[in-house]
């Protein structure tokens, strides 16, 4: 009977990495919500972490906002990022509890381990390189 | 878990690590392999398999299929050769695939090595190819470095428990001593503190110095049993542990970013499996590719508290003469960071200080020494521990 669930579920069919994208693309986050324990996970994932059920599906993650758990100042780019170093890059936990690695904007000046940002997207990039967060001014 | 048969290496051979010009990587592996034989004892015909441990010579030197490629040039006909990558955790894994081979009966004499040819590239072309180690979608995708990922972990420990600037560089300075000594070290030159902390940001707070560097270079190590190791003339050295365990890709997946779960978890299984203790260490090379990875590394294998391996090696005791030398060789740091060589370079260090014959390098009384080999940022560890037999 596993091998049925395991047939049943969406793992066989799903093309979560390319919704993840096209979600990211119209200014969005999916995730996938596990349907036996409830757990979610950002970036989305077919099987859960946490009791290993097959049956997930996809949800929007609705998260606005985060805090900033670290960052780093990157002076040395790869060459396809070469033109916008220095940069910042950190590490968000959204408000809904999932964590994502982004580029930061805002001053730099103004970076502080705890600070809130604001959940946004370039708009000229495409693909998961879109994402971004933005310092909020007197965060904390 | 364990060895089915007690295993020892008994054969050791390094290249010069360094910007080593128009060498290939299979003249580098062809020198430490040979080296290696010749070490041991060994002949050609005794040889049963090969595991090598390469990054990417894809990417810098456009060679696939690299496994046959080079026991080809090493004139080793018809071997089952296989390559082993694992981001920077490469060497290790080839090592622990050979030791694993020879424990299960399978072969009875291999040899493992590690080899990368780093230094035709830029380095804004090689940081991307590293970046490859990191989740391309979710990390290298988003501007995330490999100096990137080790500054966000820095800054966190920074801030959890109170590491400092000067306590990195002093990871960087102790290991540029150390190399001073090292034949084989890209580096002959003594830093400052000062001097770190003046060099250039590469990601904030890793400077220049914090970082190791790109590197051409190969090792090679020969392995069999105990009881084989007698018709041979190499001195042996037993691996009385080998483990290994994996991580999540990205860094944001884990519960925290101030150490690696995975070397946690490695040495646990590493000191139960050779059955020692922590203080039993006499000399340690762990995976400096960052100087705070040092710190982290000391602190996950518990040879100090959290927040305390900082401290520690700026008051000197991981000096060679200090209560616990960690990297005598001049560590990834300063020795150089050839990516597939240098967990192989590791081992081969710490036979040598078991062996006695570290020259200037030597560790007194050295009879336990221990290994740990990081992939990315810790997808992949791999750690060892040998005794003098």
């Amino acid at each position: 009977m596993k091998t049925m669930e395991y047939k049943e579920s969406t793992i066989t069919t799903s093309r979560f990495t390319q919704k993840y994208k096209e979600a990211i693309d119209q200014d969005y986050l999916v995730g996938t919500q596990c349907q036996d324990c409830g757990a979610t996970f950002l970036p989305p994932r077919p099987i859960c972490r946490d009791c290993k059920s097959p049956r997930t599906k996809l949800v929007e993650i609705t998260a606005e906002k985060g805090s900033l758990l670290t960052y780093t100042i990157i002076h040395v780019a790869p060459p396809s990022l070469q033109h916008m170093a220095p940069y910042v890059v950190g590490i968000v936990e959204l408000e809904t509890g999932q964590r994502l690695t982004a580029i930061i904007l805002g001053d730099p000046a103004e970076l502080e381990i705890g600070k809130n940002v604001l959940l946004s997207f370039d708009l000229d990039t495409k693909g998961p390189g879109r994402l971004r967060f933005r310092l909020l001014p007197e965060s904390n | 878990m364990g060895l089915a048969r007690r295993v020892a290496i008994i054969g050791i051979g390094m290249t010069k690590f360094g910007a080593l010009g128009d060498v290939t990587t299979r003249e580098l592996f062809t020198e430490a392999a040979y080296k290696a034989m010749l070490d041991a004892g060994v002949t050609h015909k005794d040889i049963d398999g090969v595991f090598v441990g390469n990054l990417s010579s894809d990417v810098f030197e456009h060679q696939m299929h690299l496994a046959p490629l080079l026991p080809d040039y090493l004139a080793l006909d018809n071997i089952p050769a296989t390559r082993t990558e694992a981001a920077c955790a490469s060497g290790g894994l080839a090592l622990r695939s050979a030791i694993m081979s020879v424990a299960s009966g399978m072969y009875d004499v291999v040899l493992a090595g590690g080899v990368e040819k780093m230094t035709n590239l830029p380095t804004s072309q090689v940081t991307e190819a590293l970046a490859m180690c990191s989740d391309d979608i979710y990390e290298a995708n988003l501007g995330v470095t490999f100096p990137g990922v080790f500054a966000m972990m820095a800054r966190r420990h920074m801030y959890e428990y109170g590491t400092t600037p000067e306590m990195m560089a002093a990871v960087a300075v102790k290991a540029h001593d150390n190399a001073m000594l090292n034949p084989y070290a890209q580096f002959h030159k003594k830093i400052t503190i000062d001097k770190a902390l003046e060099s250039p940001m590469v990601a904030d707070p890793l400077h220049l110095y914090d970082c190791s560097p790109i590197t051409d270079g190969a090792a090679a190590l020969i392995v069999t049993t105990v009881e084989k190791a007698k018709e041979f003339e190499g001195q042996p050295i037993e691996v009385i542990a080998s483990a290994q365990t994996s991580d999540t890709m990205a860094l944001h997946d884990r519960p925290e970013f101030t150490g690696f779960r995975s070397t946690r978890i490695a040495a646990d299984k590493a000191f139960k499996m050779a059955r020692i203790e922590r203080k039993d260490v006499d000399v340690v090379e762990v995976h400096d590719c960052f100087t705070i990875a040092e710190i982290m590394a000391l602190e996950d294998i518990g040879f100090f508290k959290k927040g305390e391996a900082g401290p520690a090696i700026l008051e000197g005791r991981t000096r060679r003469n200090g209560d616990l030398p960690v990297n005598p060789s001049g560590g990834l740091k300063a020795k150089g960071h050839p990516i597939g060589a240098t967990g192989i370079s590791q081992v081969f260090s710490i036979v040598e200080q078991l062996r006695g014959v570290a020259g200037p390098l030597q560790v007194a009384d050295a009879e336990i020494g221990m290994t740990q080999n990081l992939g990315g940022s810790g997808g992949t560890q791999v750690l060892h521990i040998l005794k003098k037999l």
